[in-house]
């Protein structure tokens, strides 16, 4: 701002703009000129002063300094200004400078409270709260009746846990006062209820809410009093309140929350909560209290519950042990567990649909009426045995499929359903024998339903010796069975398994008469396939129907034999890797 | 009671063998809840398995006087062609609890409407988690294991779960693997900590967290 020298003359009309610009507020204004002045007249103290002060009100605060140390430059005796700039360096919180001014000001005004007041506020910058409570001391015994200075000191012996000493300082203030303000009451009150005198701090806020029941936070501070004496309804009644005052106070609302909690008013609280972490979403506090809360209601306030049970468990007689289950209770486990398995097994097999046993079905019709048709033509219209193409494959196809589907099924029963060995009481056995289980009611159904077919075509395929058909059928579902628990433990191992099973059953399907009858292989072939345990069953199945069979070479006890053994083989491997069964990797 | 016998379990990784337990011996008493605290890959969940019968010990024995549950809301054993009535009637028959009851109760916990009818291929993982939850607390355990507690549903339905649960707790004891030692001292008094194949127990729950923690930051 170098400019042309300024007569008198000019300096008149400057100040003349500036006191205009002044009374209109237009500080901004009045700082440019505020500067030309105080510049023009480096060593008028005065007008150094007068420029800071307007810097001051327009905000401009390091200018506002910069001219008030030059009046403590030019007249360093002037306390006002020193007090000024400690004042302005307090502002921009260069404590420390402060300080140093200040108690200079201090040594020029030794009786003046404001310089103290000003130290506090400086020490306290600092962190030096002893000599902040010493020069607030000072500031209060020159002047006990300050509102300022008194609540200063207070606050300091609160800080310092001298609470008696905070408390004796707002009594004497107040006893001075013939009005006391509101103000004071809540501070006394916050006082009180710091040296736990309960009461007594309810009663300065009442005498504070009384004076004046606008305010929110006064309202707050008596819910806390009340909180603190267990008084927790009239707490949210109190904090309600202040809600109402004044729905904007996020402290008020806060405090509803914790009041809310401690009522155990838990869904209100979220909501609440919710309600301030969505006005302030960036809020860590608002944030880790809901946290809070989301965990207390997931846990449903197990800490307090908690120690119930635990008394309750106590207190309660102890649990029976379980009996040790009788062999009757055992095999209805069994049963149940079985019966449980084959239902699952055949319900995820089918699904709801009534149509399922049209599709069990099937297999075994396309099957038979394949053999049947193209045999017709090709054996002249004479079946092996009987005279229908259909009953004679049928006799044959039927024990078949229940070999196959026993050695197909078990081999995976345990791989594919190995899920259910999380449940300690299902035992890969009884995997095993559900579908074993299955098999045969399938089997039984099928059977039953082509004797219903057959009716309907007017032949009669109800077998003439029902107890061998039925035997034949058992002995076939005994060396299935057999044969599938091998395949089964097989399967625990590799899945040549199941590569071998298929070969097998291809193999079976010609060896065991399925589709033909033994007599008419050459006697050599016969004298091989007679080893084939399956060749033995199914001609025993036939045997019941057709009763002048006669399969001379029909060896029971050798099949029977067969199939025990491959019975007690297949129970044993799955006992011997009934744990290898079980794991699930 | 559930007491484990001189017992040893080997288990094996892709990355090699992991000795979980090395001839230990040790009890689970009737009338406490056990939170059982230890590292990853220490072994805590076939820990768990074993206690629940669904794993054997390499050696040893496992004796057990309880009706032990299967991990609580483990939904591995339900088939997915299957409604949700009907994967709950399973359980109940193995269990030995009737089935109509089992269903009465799981429809109305689980709150799955119409859909408690229909396949579970339609399911929502958070409607398998339900009817998981209602079938485990339909049947009437004597221990109930838990690996790591599984939050299920809306803030309402967590906290139906958690009643239900604490409510049962009163007559049933609990076993419980957690990573978090906040959710594992809101349910269990006794802890265990699982460590070099063996499992060390604590009189409180607070000493066993205490003791995992600091562990953990060794």
């Amino acid at each position: 701002m170098e400019g042309p020298p300024f007569d008198q003359h000019d300096m008149e009309t400057l100040r003349k703009l500036r006191k205009d610009n002044v009374h209109s507020g237009n500080w901004g204004m009045a700082a440019k000129y505020a500067r030309v002045i105080a510049d023009e007249l480096p060593e008028d103290a005065s007008e150094q002063r007068a420029a800071s002060e307007i810097f001051l009100r327009s905000e401009e605060i390091s200018e506002a300094l910069r001219y008030a140390q030059r009046a403590v430059r030019v007249a360093p005796d002037v306390v006002e200004y020193h007090l000024h700039a400690g004042v302005l360096l307090n502002r921009m919180e260069n404590f420390s400078a402060a300080i140093a001014i200040l108690l200079e000001t201090a040594d020029l005004a030794p009786e003046l409270p404001e310089v103290y007041a000003q130290l506090v506020t400086a020490f306290r910058g600092v962190g030096d709260l002893v000599r902040a409570e010493k020069v607030a001391q000072k500031a209060w015994s020159l002047d006990p009746n300050s509102e300022h200075h008194s609540y200063t000191l207070a606050w300091l012996y609160e800080q310092s846990g001298a609470w008696d000493d905070a408390i004796h300082v707002m009594q004497t203030f107040m006893a001075q006062r013939s009005e006391v303000p509101p103000e004071a009451h809540r501070k006394l009150s916050g006082h009180f209820m710091q040296n736990q005198q309960l009461l007594a701090a309810l009663a300065e806020i009442d005498a504070a809410i009384e004076a004046d029941s606008t305010l929110a936070e006064y309202h707050i501070h008596r819910s806390c009093i009340l909180l603190e004496m267990g008084e927790r309804e009239a707490a949210e009644e109190s904090v309600s309140r202040a809600v109402e005052l004044d729905s904007n106070n996020l402290s008020a609302r806060r405090h509803l929350v914790t009041v809310l909690i401690e009522n155990g008013n838990t869904q209100e609280a979220l909501r609440r909560g919710a309600e301030l972490l969505s006005l302030r979403p960036e809020d860590p506090e608002y944030a880790s209290c809901m946290r809070h809360l989301l965990d207390a209601q997931s846990m449903a306030g197990t800490t307090v519950e908690l120690v119930q049970i635990a008394e309750m468990k106590r207190a309660a007689p102890p649990r029976p042990a379980p009996p040790r289950p009788s062999f009757w209770r055992a095999l209805n486990v069994q049963i149940g567990t079985l019966f449980a398995l084959a239902l699952r097994d055949i319900r995820s097999r089918h699904g709801e649909s009534k149509l399922s046993f049209v599709w069990v079905l099937t297999e075994p019709v396309i099957h038979i009426g394949v053999l049947a048709i193209v045999f017709q033509y090709t054996m002249k219209g004479v079946p092996p045995i009987g005279d229908n193409f259909f009953l004679f494959y049928f006799t044959g196809v039927l024990p078949y499929l229940l070999i196959s589907h026993l050695i197909s099924h078990l081999g995976h029963a345990v791989r594919s359903q190995k899920v259910l060995m999380q449940i300690p009481r299902v035992s890969p056995m009884d995997l095993l024998l559900a579908r074993v289980v299955v098999e045969a009611f399938t089997t039984g159904v099928v059977f039953f339903l082509f004797i219903g077919m057959f009716a309907m075509t007017g032949t009669n395929a109800v077998p003439p010796d029902p107890i061998t058909v039925l035997a034949g059928f058992g002995l076939t579902l005994l060396l299935g069975t057999g044969t599938g628990l091998i395949f089964a433990a097989v399967a625990e191992f590799s899945r040549i398994g199941e590569q071998i099973s298929s070969l097998l059953l291809r193999f079976l399907y010609f060896a065991s008469g399925v589709f033909y009858v033994p007599h008419m292989m050459p006697l050599q072939a016969r004298e091989t396939l007679v080893w084939n345990p399956f060749l033995h069953v199914v001609d025993y199945v036939r045997l019941g129907y057709f009763p002048y069979y006669d399969p001379f070479w029909l060896d029971l006890k050798y099949a029977l034999t067969c199939a025990v053994v491959s019975v007690v083989i297949g129970l044993s491997l799955v006992t011997i890797l009934r744990r290898k069964m079980r794991m699930i990797q | 009671m559930i007491e484990f016998e001189r017992v040893s379990k080997i288990y094996h990784t892709r990355e090699g063998h992991k000795q979980i337990l090395s001839d230990a011996s040790f009890c689970f008493e009737a009338g406490h809840n056990y939170g059982i605290l230890g590292g990853n890959g220490m072994g805590k969940s076939t820990l768990l398995r074993m206690i629940a019968g669904a794993e054997f010990p390499d050696a040893g024995q496992i004796h057990r006087r309880a009706r032990v549950s299967f991990p609580l809301g483990f939904s591995g054993t339900f088939h997915t062609h299957l409604s949700g009535r009907q994967n709950a009637n399973f359980l109940a028959r193995i269990y030995g609890v009737d089935p109509n009851g089992m269903s009465e109760f799981v429809a109305e916990f689980s709150e799955l409407g119409p859909y408690f009818d229909m396949p579970m291929e339609t399911y929502s993982s958070g409607m398998v988690a339900k009817l998981a939850f209602g079938v485990s607390l339909a049947i009437d355990f004597d221990v109930y294991l838990v690996d790591e507690v599984t939050e299920v549903g809306d803030a309402r339905f967590r906290r139906k779960c958690s009643e239900a649960f604490m409510s049962r707790m009163s007559r049933s004891d609990i076993i419980m693997v957690s990573h978090n030692s906040h959710t594992i001292k809101a349910y269990c008094d006794r802890g265990a900590i699982l460590k070099d194949g063996h499992l060390h127990f604590f009189d409180s729950i607070n000493e066993a967290v205490r003791e995992h923690d600091r562990m953990m930051e060794e």
